[in-house]
């Protein structure tokens, strides 16, 4: 064959290039350390004692799953806000504890709704990029457990293409003036305030730096919130309209125009932990309760390749756990790791279906089939929410050298 | 990476680099020794990398040779090293004496009324014996290589079944409660070569698309071209990973998992790298098909997917619903 048409291929012999490097990915090994997993027992009493006889219909809802009282003790506990400063409230304890917590929470199918994305995403934004003021007045309430937040960033004609939003907020004496529409804002209903992404400056070629984010206190005048149901019939999500809603200066989070370089390091802090992997575990749990101890030669492979896959994402994100707490910036290992996870989590209902033969319940009487009911419904917004896959993958394919 | 991880890493590679080119590749599949490679190799002490410094060796762990394992898969070096550096492992393990100009490669070996059968898949035309560890009695048996020949694999191995008579079987030395089983200490290996192999695989499909233009731009641009490869790193990562922990913990069930995950991306990673290369990638001459076909072949050695998903589920299901959390996080799960 003519070597020209090879011509575009490169390198044609790597092996003779010792600068060769196929590491694209920097999963550093990291083990739990003692002291995480000297908690572990603690949260595990926490949970056994806090979650006994829950309704069927409470199953399988991981962290969408809202009690406020449950919140409120996790905060007695010191289980929000661990890594932050004690100064805020704060516990200064390491990703490596935190990320124990998390995982028990969700294995146990914990209601920790409530306070997660404060706990995930607003907190640690308000401390890179918040006041001094806004952390004293937001960060110790949210470590209690008493302060919800929730996430203002897609509207009804800006999803994936977060950069064209358009709800706007005006400058106007002392502050400014908020006029638009946020969608699919989960659990708006029932938190106190939003970190709204918002154009402040409406010049067209000016895309990335017309946004700017707020503190947006949801009981301003002017802010409507209505829910939106689910495929299922459960309302999480929201619309929030804006009308002339009044801002004070005080409201905004960093600078003027800052605000998407903020928002994609808030996604960063999205994509890298245990829920990327556990939403499932609850299913995984009551399958293996129905098949039994032997189970046939079909459930026993079927079974093996769950775990396999499980028992590896659970070393990637302790991997990338670990790098967060090194100070590194693992986005690109936390975004595989969200995208295998998800794959992991949408197929999961699905073997659990050929493995099985019970159908899936929404008002039903075993908790296999009602946790497979729940979770059939949810698994298609597993790609969706915090950026689909196929932005995800865009991302990943950047951080390859592609593009 | 430690001190001692990078410094024989980086004479391993070096020495690869220095050595494997296509020509090298295709020749041992062919049946030709490379020996040359074997010589700077053995020079540099890397067969005995495992062995305590009494025997000669390096005193390295399996952690300090995961590169060294990984890089004969990235590099589809032709030559065993890995399955080399197993045998002299388990000689020094057992404390069994190996004959000077010996270059012997770990086999599993399986008792049978008439004597013993011992399996292979050899690599190369350089090893000399065969070191097979039966695993029910756990001895170890040296036989002498007589250039046998098999059925060949997809990577070129000659696939020895050898049928050792009972009058002629002496064993060499005998393991004393080992870690592993013959068949997770090949896993473990092979694994590692997996994910090497898949490493390259993936670099070679980044740098092709980035370069070949189709349409007006690299077809790396295209989004359809970018999610395939997207998907694919993350089961090339995962592969990387599970293997990794394999290296480090010892462990009969990460050793399952790896094999497996190895196993499962190796469909991925095969399928998407061909088909982003277009037609160049399905000849000879460009050398991705020396990694997919390895990738083919080391899928079925040492335990295919299901082999292994069988054994993890069946302990899995053993352990009941209840206990599995408690046993994913203690890493106490077996096999
Ligand atoms: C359960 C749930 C909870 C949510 N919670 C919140 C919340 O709290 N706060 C919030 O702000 N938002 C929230 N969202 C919204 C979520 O962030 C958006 O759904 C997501 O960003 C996608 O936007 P979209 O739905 O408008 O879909 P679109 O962007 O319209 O996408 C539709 C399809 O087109 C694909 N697509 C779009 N652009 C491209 C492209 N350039 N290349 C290839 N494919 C493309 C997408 O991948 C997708 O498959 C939530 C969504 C769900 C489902």
């Amino acid at each position: 064959m003519a070597k020209t048409s090879a011509s575009t291929a490169a390198p044609w012999a790597p092996w003779n290039e010792a600068e060769m490097s196929a590491d694209f990915f920097q999963f550093q090994p990291f083990n739990l350390p003692p002291e995480a997993e000297a908690l572990r027992e603690e949260v595990r009493g926490f949970v056994a004692k806090e979650l006994n006889e829950r309704p069927l219909s409470e199953l399988g809802h991981t962290w969408s799953g809202s009690d406020p009282e449950f919140s409120r003790k996790m905060g007695e506990k010191g289980w929000i806000g661990m890594t932050w400063p004690k100064k805020y409230g704060g516990h200064e304890r390491s990703f490596f504890e935190r990320y124990v917590v998390l995982e028990e929470m969700l294995a146990a199918d914990a209601p920790v709704a409530s306070h997660w994305i404060a706990d995930r995403q607003s907190g640690p934004l308000l401390l890179r990029f918040g006041t001094e003021e806004q952390r004293c007045e937001h960060l110790p309430a949210i470590t209690r457990g008493e302060r919800f937040f929730c996430i203002g960033m897609s509207e009804p004609n800006s999803g994936s293409d977060l950069a064209s939003v358009r709800t706007k907020a005006e400058r106007v004496e002392g502050g400014y003036k908020v006029n638009g529409r946020k969608i699919w804002t989960s659990g708006a209903h029932r938190a106190h305030y939003m970190i709204a992404t918002l154009r402040t400056d409406s010049k067209p070629e000016d895309r990335h730096g017309g946004l700017t984010q707020f503190l947006v206190d949801l009981k301003t005048p002017g802010i409507h919130i209505s829910p939106i149901e689910d495929l299922s019939r459960r309302s999480h999500f929201n619309e929030v309209l804006f009308e002339d809603v009044f801002l004070p200066e005080t409201a905004r989070v960093g600078n003027e125009g800052d605000g998407w370089m903020q928002v994609t390091s808030e996604l960063a802090f999205e994509r890298s932990g245990p829920e990327r992997f556990l939403s499932c575990y609850p299913l995984f749990k009551e399958l293996i309760r129905e098949i039994g101890s032997d189970g046939d030669r079909m459930q026993r492979v079927a079974i093996g390749r769950l775990t396999a896959r499980l028992v590896t994402l659970r070393r990637m994100s302790i991997s990338v756990a670990g790098m967060l707490n090194d100070g590194a910036n693992p986005a690109l290992e936390a975004a595989v790791v969200k995208d295998q996870g998800a794959i992991f989590e949408q197929n999961l209902p699905n073997v659990a279906r050929a493995l099985v033969d019970l159908a899936p319940t929404v008002e039903g009487q075993s908790p296999y089939q009602e946790i497979l009911g729940t979770l059939l419904q949810a698994v298609p917004s597993f790609s969706l929410r915090g950026g689909t896959r196929e932005i995800l993958r865009g991302i990943i394919a950047r951080g390859l050298g592609l593009r | 990476m430690s001190e001692l991880q990078s410094m024989i890493f980086e004479t391993a590679d070096r020495i690869f680099a220095d050595h494997v080119t296509h020509d090298l590749i295709a020749k041992g599949e062919a049946g030709v020794p490379a020996s040359n490679l074997w010589q700077d190799l053995n020079f540099a002490g890397l067969p005995k990398a495992l062995c305590s410094e009494e025997a000669g060796g390096i005193g390295g762990t399996w952690r300090d040779v995961f590169g060294i394992v990984k890089a004969t898969g990235a590099r589809a070096v032709p030559l065993p090293l890995g399955d080399i550096m197993a045998a002299h492992w388990l000689a020094d393990q057992a404390g069994m004496e190996m004959p000077e100009e010996a270059i012997p490669v770990f086999a599993m070996g399986k008792k049978s009324a008439r004597g013993m059968t011992i399996d292979v898949e050899l690599e190369s035309a350089l090893p000399t014996h065969l070191l097979a560890w039966e695993g029910e009695t756990n001895e170890l048996f040296l036989v002498a290589l007589a250039g046998q020949m098999g059925s060949r694999s997809l990577a070129g191995a000659r696939q020895l079944r050898l049928d050792i008579p009972a009058e002629q079987l002496r064993a060499g030395a005998k393991l004393k409660a080992p870690q592993l089983t013959p068949i997770t200490l090949g896993a473990m290996l092979r694994a590692a070569q997996m994910a090497g192999a898949m490493e390259t695989a993936l670099r070679l499909s980044v740098d092709y698309v980035n370069e070949r233009v189709q349409f007006g731009r690299p077809i790396g641009k295209f989004q359809a071209i970018q999610q395939q490869l997207a998907m694919m790193s993350g089961h090339v990562a995962s592969t990387v990973r599970a293997a990794e922990v394999a290296f480090e913990t010892i462990r009969e069930f990460d050793i399952a998992c790896a094999k497996l995950v190895a196993g499962e991306a190796a469909e991925v990673v095969t399928d998407v790298a061909h088909q982003v290369h277009g037609a160049i990638g399905f000849t000879y001459e460009y050398q991705l098909q020396f990694l997919t076909r390895r990738l083919w072949a080391w899928g079925s050695e040492y335990g295919t997917i299901s082999y292994w998903a069988e054994r993890i589920g069946g302990s899995v299901l053993r352990e009941g619903a209840d206990n599995i959390w408690p046993a994913v996080t203690g890493n106490r799960l077996t096999l």
